[in-house]
Parts: structure tokens; sequence; C-alpha cells
């Protein structure tokens, strides 16, 4: 007797912690890799290797170098945005996201460029965008379905897709 | 998006590594418009602007405020003096002045200079702008222009009675019996405010001094003159205060005479490059606002009590 089923089944869940967490590492390494590499040496000739402190202390003595490094990690945080903005809007994956097989999927209809952009602009170091620096991973931790809270509002979810042959 | 691996292997790899030569490109942007910029001057007369209240430090920012900063003035002042096409220096002032110490600054960088010095006042040269101006080697001014104001002040707001209305408590902790003379969470006692008029009657002598020595006048002079009112510029020129009415063409007359050769005013600047512009516009956002309300909310002595000329 044939059953007529599908061979393959497939669904989705959210994504692990854990996945998330290597794919977010792996999108660092890569955007290290291309936007922060040409940018090192201008900032190496800005910021010279120090403490914590002498750089704070030089921050606050010369307000030119605080507005130099400022602009500079603001362009390399814009770059950063673009480059998570267009491979989900793209592919709804990040290079990370693609290795450690996760997708940003919307939870109601189609996700938009608007809504990737607006999930992504927590990279942004300016007030207000930089309280999602801690609002977002804490909102992860304690959240159902390890969403950020800038999932929350955007109404979009990171899903790891799970694939297994029918046995019928 | 639906694209075939391979289409969508090609777009990866195109978007990455047209992200690496934006990020290459802003970089050698950048280096290139860090490249110190002096200015320079294309004539034979150096004119320097004063415009607005006379501060110390530097100058910085795109759109910062329009303030006369003591160090940029006097890096201007150095550029024009060290510039060997540069046969004089003509400032034109346009200040209600301000910090005292940054006016003597300026005053005393003016009269260290080896080349023919003229200023004009427009609408305003009072106060610290007219110090300077009464550096310079010879004064013109319009005669609505408003100078004189040889006086200081050092007032200031005191909120003890409004603290006190509102069941708030100042709780002194210093270590020095005047170490928060002038504070404004508490009234002066009669030492401290005799203390403080000491020291304004001093910069007051200081200044009535400067004066009478840049004009060539005697301190009795200048002391009857200096109540701290101000003078249209008819009447300064009536009481020595300046020299002539005139503007810009009549101190350029005045230079081309002291010269005897025709004269080509190059304004010089500070130095604002491209990036002062875009690195403003982060200033003005996030210094501004973090450092400014940090600072409006600091109660030590540094902005409690100014004292300005």
């Amino acid at each position: 007797m044939r059953l007529n089923l599908p061979r393959r089944k497939s669904f989705q869940a959210p994504a692990n912690l854990l996945r998330r967490g290597l794919a977010f590492l792996v999108d660092l390494i890569v955007l290290d890799t291309l936007i922060l590499f040409p940018l090192r040496n201008l900032i190496m000739g800005i910021v010279p290797l120090g403490t914590m402190s002498d750089n704070l202390q030089l921050f606050t003595q010369n307000p030119y170098a605080a507005n130099l490094i400022f602009l500079i990690f603001l362009y390399a945080s814009i770059l950063s945005i673009c480059y998570f903005t267009f491979l989900e809007y793209w592919f709804g994956q990040s290079i990370g996201k693609m290795l450690l097989g996760l997708h940003v999927v919307s939870e109601n209809g189609d996700l938009g460029f608007w809504r990737v952009l607006a999930r992504n602009l927590f990279l942004l170091p300016v007030i207000p965008f930089i309280l999602l620096w801690l609002l977002d991973p804490l909102w992860i931790v304690f959240s159902k379905e390890n969403k950020r809270l800038s999932d929350v509002i955007v109404k979009a979810n990171v899903v790891e897709q799970h694939n297994f042959e029918q046995s019928l | 998006m639906k694209t075939e691996p391979r289409a969508k292997l090609w777009i990866v790899i195109v978007f990455l590594a047209g992200l690496f030569l934006v990020s290459s490109f802003f970089a050698g942007c950048i280096a290139l418009l860090t490249a110190t910029e002096t200015p320079s001057a294309s004539g034979n007369v150096a004119l320097i602007k004063i415009h607005g209240p006379i501060v110390s430090g530097e100058q910085s920012g795109f759109f910062a405020e329009d303030v006369a900063a003591s160090d940029t003035i006097i890096d201007l002042l150095e550029t024009a003096e060290e510039d060997p096409s540069i046969k004089a220096i003509m400032i034109e002032i346009n200040s209600p002045g301000g910090s005292a110490v940054a006016s003597d600054e300026i005053g005393t960088a003016m009269k260290a200079l080896n080349k023919p010095t003229v200023s004009y006042i427009r609408e305003v040269g009072a106060s610290g702008g007219y110090w300077i101006a009464s550096s310079t080697d010879y004064i013109f001014a319009n005669r609505m222009s408003v100078t004189g104001s040889i006086g200081v002040i050092g007032s200031y707001l005191e909120f003890s009675g409004l603290l006190r209305d509102w069941n708030i408590t100042y709780e002194q902790l210093i270590s020095g019996e005047h170490k928060d003379m002038g504070i404004p969470f508490k009234p002066l006692t009669k030492e401290e405010r005799a203390i403080l008029q000491g020291e304004l009657d001093r910069i007051h002598i200081f200044f009535i001094e400067e004066v009478a020595r840049n004009r060539n006048l005697t301190k009795e002079q200048v002391k009857e003159l200096a109540t701290g009112r101000i003078y249209l510029g008819i009447e300064a020129e009536e009481l020595g205060l300046i020299d002539a009415l005139g503007g810009r063409r009549d101190a350029e007359e005045y230079l081309r005479q002291q010269l005897n050769e025709t004269i080509t005013v190059a304004e010089l600047e500070p130095p604002v490059s491209f990036l002062d512009f875009l690195s403003s516009v982060a200033e003005q956002y996030s210094f501004n606002m973090g450092y400014g309300l940090g600072e409006s909310l600091k109660t030590t002595e540094q902005n409690q009590l100014s004292i300005r000329t």
C-alpha cells in the first residue's frame, strides 16, 4: 500500500543559544577581517597600545582624537549594519548563520528590508542604540524563544531548520 | 530571495569584497585628510578676525560656537609673524570680551609681534575685546561701535534660597576655609566677598595698567574712564581710547602708508579640514551631549565663578 506521504519533512525551531553565539562570533571575525583590518593602522596611529586608563586620559585631553575614533567606529558600525542587513535581506542569513544553519524569518509575512535594517541598528554606537548592547543580550538569555529585544520589536525570529527523512 | 547556490556564493563574495574596498577607501581618505594643514597667506597683510566671546584654549569643530579662542588666535598671529610674505597684521574685532586670561594672552602675543598691527572695531570691541584692540599699534572704530567697558565682572547665580525652599541641604565638606568660596549653593560670607572683590579689583588694576601702557595714557586718565561703562566710537576717539574713526578701508589705507606699498589682504583662518567638518558632527552629537550634561551637573569650583573682562 502506498501512503503517498512526502519523503522529506522539515520544521523550524528557535535557534539554539550556543549556535547563535557561534554564528555571531563568525560574523565578528568576518567583519574584523573585512572592515576593521583596513582601518587598523589608522586606529593604532591615533590610539597607541596602552591601558584602558591611558586611552581614557588621551580621549579626555584630546577631544580631536576622541572625535576621530568615534567617527571611525561609527563608519565601521554602518558598514557592519550593511553587512548584516543586505545578507539577511537577500538570503535570510549572514555568513555566520550560513555556516551554523540559522535563518532570520518573519513572524508575520515577508521580512522586508526596513525590518531587517531595524533589527541590526543595535550596532550603532550612538544613543539610544547603545542601550541595546546591554538589553539585547539580556533579553536573549531570559527569552523563551531566544529572541533579542530587536527581534521582538520587529517581529522576527532566528530559527534553525531541522530536516528528517519520513520513515513511513 | 531565491538564488542558485553558485549565484549566491558569487553575490556573497562580490558583496564582501565591496565592503573591504569601501573600508579601505575610507581609511585612505581619513589618512589623507588628517594630514596637517597649515594656513597660508597669499598677500602682504594678514587679516585675523576676533569674533565672539574670548575664551581660553583652542577653537574646535566646524559648527563650533563663534568664539575667539586664545590658542587659535595666537597660532594665527605666529603664523603671520613667521610668514616672510606678510608685512603687517590687521585685526578685525567684533567681540564683547570674555576671559581675562585669554584676553591678556592674546594681547601679550600681539605686542610681541615685530610687524605693524592695526585693528578696527566693528559692532563691539568692549572689555576683553578692547583690551586686545589696545594691544595693536593703531585702532579704528566706527562712530557707533561699542568700545570701552574697562571693568571686570565675576558674578554668578546663588541658589541657596532655592535649595532651602526645596528642603535640599548643601553639605559642606571642605579642607581649607575658603575652598568652596563662590559655590552657588551657599551665600558668600563677608570675608569671602571681600576676598573676591579684592581679586576683581586687582584684575581691574591690571586692565587699567595695560590700557594705559598700550594707549600711552596715564593710569589716572584710564582709571577715570574705567568705570566699566561703554563708549561709542565717537566718544572713544575724543577720550583717546581709539586713534581714529573708520573701518576696514581706513585700516588698509593706514597700512598702505605705513608699508609704503600696495597692500593685498589675506585672511588667516583656523584650518578646518573636511575631517573637522565630519568629526564635529560627532562632537555635536555625542561629546557635547554627554560631556556637556556632565559638566552642567558638576559642582566643582570650575563652574562656580568665572572672571571675565
